[in-house]
């Protein structure tokens, strides 16, 4: 039944060529540029073991607080005498794996909340969904994230939840909205007007068309992980030493601001270049996937 | 610190220091680390001429005193905090011309006092017209002998270490108002010490009857009386006009806020909303920076009493054998931790180098000795040939120095195949639960500043110590322990004490001492008379004055 149906639907199935690709890099330079970093931070990230000149863990004992340059530490050593350089490329290695497993967890739950409260949009279902989601998103983030990371403890697993927390009702509110507009499709309704389960639909109908919109978020959302991680690890209470993060590096490095530099430029220059990456390919995104800006 | 300008003006060694910084600035990566000593910066003015009166003191404290219960409190940061609210039968003597460190008594309370010969009845003849701060209940009544048993009384009921101290009390008579006689079980040549210690703190009765929160009010005889305290941000202490020494304090008052980022701490000393920072965490490097950057800043560095542990569960888990502790004790490179983290250190025994019956330093250094292949031939005598995990717990409540060293004896232990996970803990769950109920398998800290030998080795190290927390239960040592109390030779005493701690070092190896680190303290141009004491009474700020505008 759903096979002539599936053809009919118009965003199914778009394909993503290099044409495209193409495409993006004409009309999104800066979208394009953002991408290039962004898959260089993924690189760097996925390959930081063979990258990175030193163990990030290693304590270089003769060469503490050395700057660029010396004793083969090309960003300088830290106050244990550990390579900058290594645990800053391990540090893209922390936050990504923090960064997809919050999207992905967080994303998920969102994802689900808001589609089931959009297709139920206006009923009881809909109003108890959004109504939680309110009152997570009524309290400042900075502190949810806080109260969760200071009570659950300082660990890789912990700051994700926190995260995610902060993740879920920017997702569910982008899905809803998406939700709220497909279900009033005609495709939709021709599935129903078929005979097409709830859940069908949802998944079949559903969250192919509203994937787009949350590629956009999800970008921009991966840069306020970023940020928010490093803010939990800055103040202690994301990801426990030794483990490189950015945010801890900062931390440590900020006593030492003075006389080495170093630990603090090196991290907090990649934070800042990463960040403005995944806004910047956000927004490009935003752009490039709005019809209404397409001539 | 010595100053090693001495023809150079004020201003012209200023014009070095700023030119020195700038050129600092300029090439970071060059000077790094470039010492400040050289320039002569940071000495104390000792010639400020006569005190002066008035004046808050503001200063910062890292953490919170978890109650202000000064006797059910194992805290030290409760001491810092109301110390200065109470008085003692008698207190270490500090000033200009006294050692730090040192265990000259003088009378706080107590006029005079004297011993049996037997060494089992002490006498203490109390002030007269000593009266307590003029708040309810106790609203400035005089104190008397009967407050000194309702304080003994107490801290005889009391759960937890303080009962040591008192535990061989077997009577408190009062014969008079102005007299407390002592009865000891068994003799003790140094029972004056025992009573200068900050927990010895005389309390009201109506304190100890319950008629205030000692937990959260403090009234005392002291020379300051506590106006206010809001837990985790800040005390307020004003002058007590009524102190029975004359002329005492200087200070109006002492505002103190709790600030627990260094990092904080300094920048409020730098902008001068603080007059004086105690470092728990503060870097040789950082202090040599500020000490370029801030005029008239002074530098107090006292030799270490405050030791560095490692904390092993002598009960359960793989710390649980003797050569495991062992080889942790050789594992660990302490002589470079030093150099690396702090200002400067000694390696220690159980008992502090600077106490009496400390350890010859060449001993210490043998028995502490950085020997990773010696520790791995020990782990695995004790059946680990390739290592093991565990957890290693810190707290970020004594500063961050504490988490860097923590993770440097991650390293060395990773070394010899211990692998450990830092569990990073806040200091209230760490003080109140983890430490005095030993759950934990290894822990890295530090241990308040204990003032006798006796205290160190009955406390932490014998089976019913009050601070045996590394579970310790070892019945030939606490013999050790209970014989050398009776000795009344001095150096048949010095020598037992020593023969204990080797035993300590070698048999039983928890709580292990690494090293006791150098404190520095900074404060302002115009604090002056600071002569502080390791017993964190903080009782020394009745000299402090500041200079006047």
């Amino acid at each position: 039944m759903s096979i002539a149906l599936s053809g009919t639907a118009p965003a199914v199935r778009r394909p993503r060529t290099r044409s495209g690709l193409r495409r993006f890099t004409r009309e999104q330079p800066l979208g394009a540029i953002a991408l290039f970093l962004i898959s260089l931070f993924v690189v760097v990230a996925v390959l930081a073991p063979w990258i990175a000149p030193y163990d990030p863990l290693a304590q270089d004992r003769v060469n503490i607080l050395t700057g660029p340059g010396v004793g083969g530490h090309p960003a300088g050593t830290d106050e244990l005498g550990r390579d900058v350089l290594s645990r800053s490329l391990y540090g893209a290695r922390t936050s990504l794996l923090i960064a997809v497993a919050t999207l992905a967890l967080g994303g998920a739950i969102g994802l689900v909340v808001g589609v089931v409260s959009g297709y139920f949009g206006g009923t009881w279902v809909d109003s108890i969904l959004q109504r939680a989601m309110d009152a997570l998103m009524a309290i400042p983030s900075i502190v949810l994230l806080l109260f969760v990371a200071a009570l659950l403890g300082p660990s890789v697993r912990n700051t994700v939840i926190a995260l995610s927390l902060l993740v879920i009702p920017s997702i569910n509110r982008v899905a809803r909205g998406e939700m709220l507009r497909i279900r009033e499709e005609p495709y939709v309704e021709a599935a129903r007007s078929v005979g097409c389960g709830t859940p069908r639909i949802l998944i079949r109908y559903g969250l192919p068309n509203l994937m787009a919109p949350l590629f956009v978020m999800g970008s921009l959302l991966f840069a306020v992980i970023l940020i928010a991680e490093s803010a939990l690890s800055f103040l202690g209470i994301g990801t426990p030493p030794p483990t490189p993060s950015w945010g801890r590096m900062l931390s440590e490095g900020r006593s030492q601001l003075e006389i080495a530099p170093w630990m603090t430029v090196v991290p907090g220059l990649i934070l800042s270049i990463s960040v403005l990456a995944f806004n910047l390919l956000g927004d490009a995104m935003r752009d490039f996937l709005d019809p209404k800006q397409r001539r | 610190m010595p100053h090693l300008n001495p023809r150079l003006t004020r201003r012209q060694t200023r014009t070095a220091g700023a030119a020195l910084a700038a050129a600092c600035l300029a090439l970071t990566a060059a000077c790094s680390g470039a010492d400040g000593a050289a320039s002569g910066k940071g000495k104390i003015v000792e010639d400020a001429g006569p005190p002066q009166d008035g004046g808050i003191l503001h200063t910062a404290a890292t953490a919170d005193a978890p109650s202000l219960d000064i006797q059910k409190e194992a805290s030290y940061m409760t001491h810092v905090a109301v110390g200065s609210v109470y008085s003692r039968l008698v207190a270490p003597k500090t000033g200009k011309d006294i050692a730090y460190g040192s265990s000259d008594l003088e009378g706080d309370l107590a006029e005079k006092w004297s011993k049996s010969k037997d060494l089992k009845t002490w006498t203490f003849n109390l002030r007269q017209g000593v009266t307590f701060h003029d708040k309810p209940p106790v609203n400035g009544r005089e104190l008397t002998s009967a407050d000194v048993k309702c304080t003994v009384d107490r801290i005889k009921s009391l759960p937890g270490h303080q009962l040591g101290l008192v535990a061989n009390v077997a009577e408190l008579q009062t014969p008079d108002p102005y007299t407390v006689v002592f009865t000891l079980t068994s003799a003790n040549t140094a029972f004056d010490q025992t009573m200068a210690n900050p927990f010895m703190a005389i309390l009201p009765c109506e304190g100890t009857k319950g008629e205030f929160n000692l937990a959260e009010d403090a009234i005392g005889t002291g020379p300051f009386m506590l106006k206010s305290w809001k837990r985790d941000q800040e005390r307020v202490l004003e002058k007590n006009p009524d102190y029975f020494v004359e002329g005492l304090p200087h200070l109006d008052g002492i505002q103190t806020t709790v600030l627990p980022d260094a990092q904080a701490q300094i920048a409020a000393l730098r902008s001068g909303k603080l007059d004086m920072i105690s470092s728990l965490s503060t870097e040789k490097r950082q202090v040599d920076q500020m000490l370029k950057q801030i005029d008239g800043l002074q530098l107090r560095t006292e030799k270490g009493i405050t030791q560095t542990r490692v904390f092993m569960n002598a009960e359960k888990g793989p710390f649980s054998k003797l050569e495991v502790r062992r080889a942790v004790a050789h594992a660990i490179d302490k002589e470079g931790m030093i150099k690396a983290l702090r200002s400067g250190g000694t390696l220690t025994g159980p008992i502090t180098p600077t106490l009496f019956g400390a350890m010859p330093q060449d001993e210490v250094d043998e028995l502490l000795e950085y020997d990773p292949e010696k520790a791995k031939e020990l782990l695995a005598e004790a059946g680990y040939p390739d290592g093991f995990s565990a957890e290693l717990v810190a707290t970020d409540g004594y500063g961050e120095t504490i988490l860097r060293e923590a993770q440097w004896v991650q390293e060395d232990l990773a070394k010899i195949g211990i692998d450990l996970t830092i569990d990073q803990q806040d200091y209230a769950t760490y003080v109140s639960s983890t430490w005095p109920e030993t759950k934990y398998d290894i822990m890295y800290g530090l241990q308040t500043p204990m003032l006798t030998a006796d205290e160190y080795l009955t406390s932490e190290y014998t089976s019913t110590g009050t601070r045996n927390w590394s579970k310790v239960n070892d019945p030939k040592l606490d013999e050790m322990v209970a014989a050398q109390r009776v000795l009344t030779d001095d150096a048949e005493r010095e020598k037992a004490l020593q023969d204990i701690e080797r035993y300590i070092m070698e048999n039983v190896s928890t709580p292990l001492p690494l090293y006791a680190y150098d404190t520095q303290t900074l404060y302002s141009g115009k604090v002056h008379d600071y002569f502080p004491h390791p017993d964190y009474s903080t009782r020394e700020l009745q000299d402090v004055w500041m200079e006047q505008e």
